[in-house]
């Protein structure tokens, strides 16, 4: 991973992943139509959209889980449009799901020990034989889940089977999944769906922390204060199409957003 | 990140492997004696095998033995993998002709017709899982895949006459002989299948405490998210299918020289069904689990035969209890022997 200097951060330049007019279509279905991104190392960057805007369909686009009819995707200059989902995370490309998606019989440390089991030089083979090299980065492995946990704060629960743990909990167990794979790109989707304010600040808090550790990261997001607080740039999408770029005060002065996203609740608001 | 520094190699996989003795303390603990029940249940058959001159029994320990074997098998692809296969009979089949043929045509020694029942089950499971896992076969339509291929099987072992004998079957076959032993009574045949029977279950208990097995839960659980860190789900998906059918087929093996006489009858897809149930019954991803549900189905259908008008019956009955009252299995939550991944603090005892 590339260590980032305080300039660089003030004035990303360099692209991390790009969609290059991506075009995702069910039957007659346009969901997303294409579509340009380009995300920057180390920034957090937004993408946001009123429902069914096509948001989720882009992030699994992006994360391999839905195969793009036409368009691109770069990653680190390489093009993993017809990658599959576990190739793209072992390049560094790390996910979360809107609607959690944990192994309910394991616990916490168990799970995240699961991130940890891409990223290792000894194969299944040398695993099960218990070589020299395997038990020392099993030990190497168990210390890294330990740390990814204690970084969401999940400590105490270590030894908790993750079907045990509130909602909000398990959000950070699946971001320390995440984080243990050693990412250089962490894709969140609607993090913040179904938390209440309490949890809302929480998972602020450590998207912030995970920001600070040089990662860039996508948000896809509903919540408007989560957006508008924590990320670099927006994505507007409407309709499947991208309808504004830029930072925060820009989108919220942009009046196509204001129009398709934001207006909305206000013009129903006027009429009742 | 700041890494602490390596712990010492003494403690090394300490909460990874069972042992009777706590690494860490030296202490001895009636809990861990606990878990080397998957050996002990074994070695306590072979010691009532010792005991015991009767035909019978000598003859129900062994096919305890060999049904324990298909069944851990199995158990590695629908408890741990949770692929839905319904066609273990096949690979039981393929692993019994296999032998059989190798030794009577081919003059290879058992131990060489051992290896050779256990890698084309092997070779044909990889290849059938490979398409059916590709396909996205899953559930209950991976079980319907499964069956039809066993029965397919069974029509192979029936009509490849130059090979099998087709329905008259492969008859004297002989007993194994391994360096120059000949296994030919019942009490030395039920030590040498419980002898397997140790060494599968070392791998399976290995398999599931360290992280491959690990692996192979979470894909069971979520493949989505399995992948979603880099877990290349298909192929351990396809290993698990092809790890379970060469268990089958050494099965497959000790079973054909145990009853010296093949016919295709004996690969039918009600043996599916006898070892999905010793499976369901012992508990699905518990391997103690295994061993006593193969106990049951093996005994039971004998000690009701003093009823024989009730006895399918009571079968019957007792089996829909079992699925009604004890869906996890007649062991429950208790996994001998198994022990997942815990953290236990950090290995080395940090001083100022």
């Amino acid at each position: 991973m590339v260590d980032h200097s305080a300039q660089q951060e003030s004035r990303p330049s360099n692209t991390l992943l790009t969609s290059d007019a991506l075009t995702v279509a069910f039957g007659g279905l346009v969901a997303v139509n294409a579509v340009s991104l380009h995300v920057r190392t180390g920034e957090v960057f937004g993408l946001i959209g009123p429902n069914g805007a096509g948001k989720t369909t882009m992030f699994n686009a992006m994360t391999g889980f839905t195969i793009p009819t036409s368009g691109r995707i770069l990653f680190a200059d390489q093009d993993i449009t017809a990658l599959p989902s576990w190739k793209r995370a072992r390049m560094g490309l790390a996910r979360t799901f809107q609607n959690l998606r944990l192994f309910p019989e394991m616990t916490v440390f168990q799970t995240v020990l699961i991130g940890r089991q891409a990223g290792r030089e000894a194969g299944p083979v040398a695993q099960l034989l218990g070589t020299r090299r395997a038990q020392q980065e099993d030990r190497a492995c168990r210390e890294r889940a330990f740390e990814e946990i204690a970084f969401v704060g999940l400590e105490k629960k270590i030894n908790t089977e993750v079907k045990h743990l509130p909602y909000g909990d398990r959000r950070r167990v699946e971001i320390a999944r995440a984080l243990a794979t050693d990412p250089s790109l962490l894709l969140l989707d609607e993090p913040a769906a179904g938390m209440n304010p309490q949890e809302c600040n929480d998972l602020l808090g450590v998207v912030q922390r995970i920001r600070d550790r040089s990662l860039t990261i996508v948000l896809v997001e509903h919540h408007m204060r989560v957006v508008m607080g924590v990320c670099d740039r927006i994505a507007v999408l409407d309709h499947g199409t991208k309808i504004a770029e830029g930072v925060p005060p820009e989108i919220r002065a942009n009046p196509k957003v204001i129009e398709a996203y934001l207006g909305k609740e206000v013009r129903v608001r006027a009429r009742a | 990140m700041v890494k602490p520094p390596d712990p010492p190699s003494e403690a090394v996989g300490a909460s990874l492997q069972a042992s009777a003795v706590s690494p860490r303390t030296g202490q001895f603990r009636i809990s861990s004696l606990l878990g080397l029940t998957p050996w002990l249940v074994p070695i306590a058959i072979a010691g009532f095998a010792t005991a015991t001159t009767d035909g019978f029994y000598l003859h129900l320990a062994i096919m305890w033995g060999i049904y324990s074997i298909l069944t851990l098998g199995l158990n590695v692809v629908i408890g741990f993998a949770g692929l839905l296969a319904l066609g273990q009979a096949a690979f039981y089949g393929f692993g019994a002709y296999a032998s059989a043929i190798a030794v009577m045509q081919y003059d290879v020694p058992y131990l060489g017709a051992l290896l050779i029942a256990a890698v084309v089950p092997l070779v044909i499971g990889l290849l059938l899982a490979i398409p059916f896992m590709r396909l996205r076969l899953r559930g209950i339509y991976l079980g319907m895949a499964t069956f039809g291929f066993g029965e397919i099987a069974f029509l192979i072992f029936r009509n490849w006459e130059s090979m099998t004998g087709g329905s008259l079957g492969m008859r004297a076959i002989p007993a194994p002989v391994i360096f120059g032993y000949e296994f030919i009574d019942q009490q030395p045949y039920a030590y040498l299948v419980i002898a397997v029977l140790l060494i599968v279950i070392s791998l399976v208990v290995r398999l599931v405490n360290t992280m491959p097995g690990q692996v192979l839960l979470a894909v069971r659980d979520d493949e989505l998210a399995a992948s979603s860190v880099g877990i290349p789900t298909l192929r351990y998906q396809v290993a698990a299918f092809g790890f379970g059918a060469a268990l089958a087929g050494i099965a497959g093996s000790l079973f054909a020289h145990y009853i010296t006489y093949l016919s295709p009858e004996n690969f039918t897809s009600n043996i599916s069904i006898l070892a999905l149930t010793m499976l369901i019954v012992g508990g699905r991803g518990n391997v103690v689990g295994s061993l006593v549900g193969a106990a049951l189905l093996v005994i039971l259908p004998e000690a009701l035969r003093a009823l024989p008008e009730l006895r399918i019956l009571t079968y019957g009955a007792l089996l829909m209890l079992m699925a009604t009252l004890r869906p996890q299995g007649i062991l429950g939550d208790l996994r001998w022997g198994q022990n997942p991944p815990a953290w236990t603090g950090p290995e080395v005892p940090r001083r100022g």
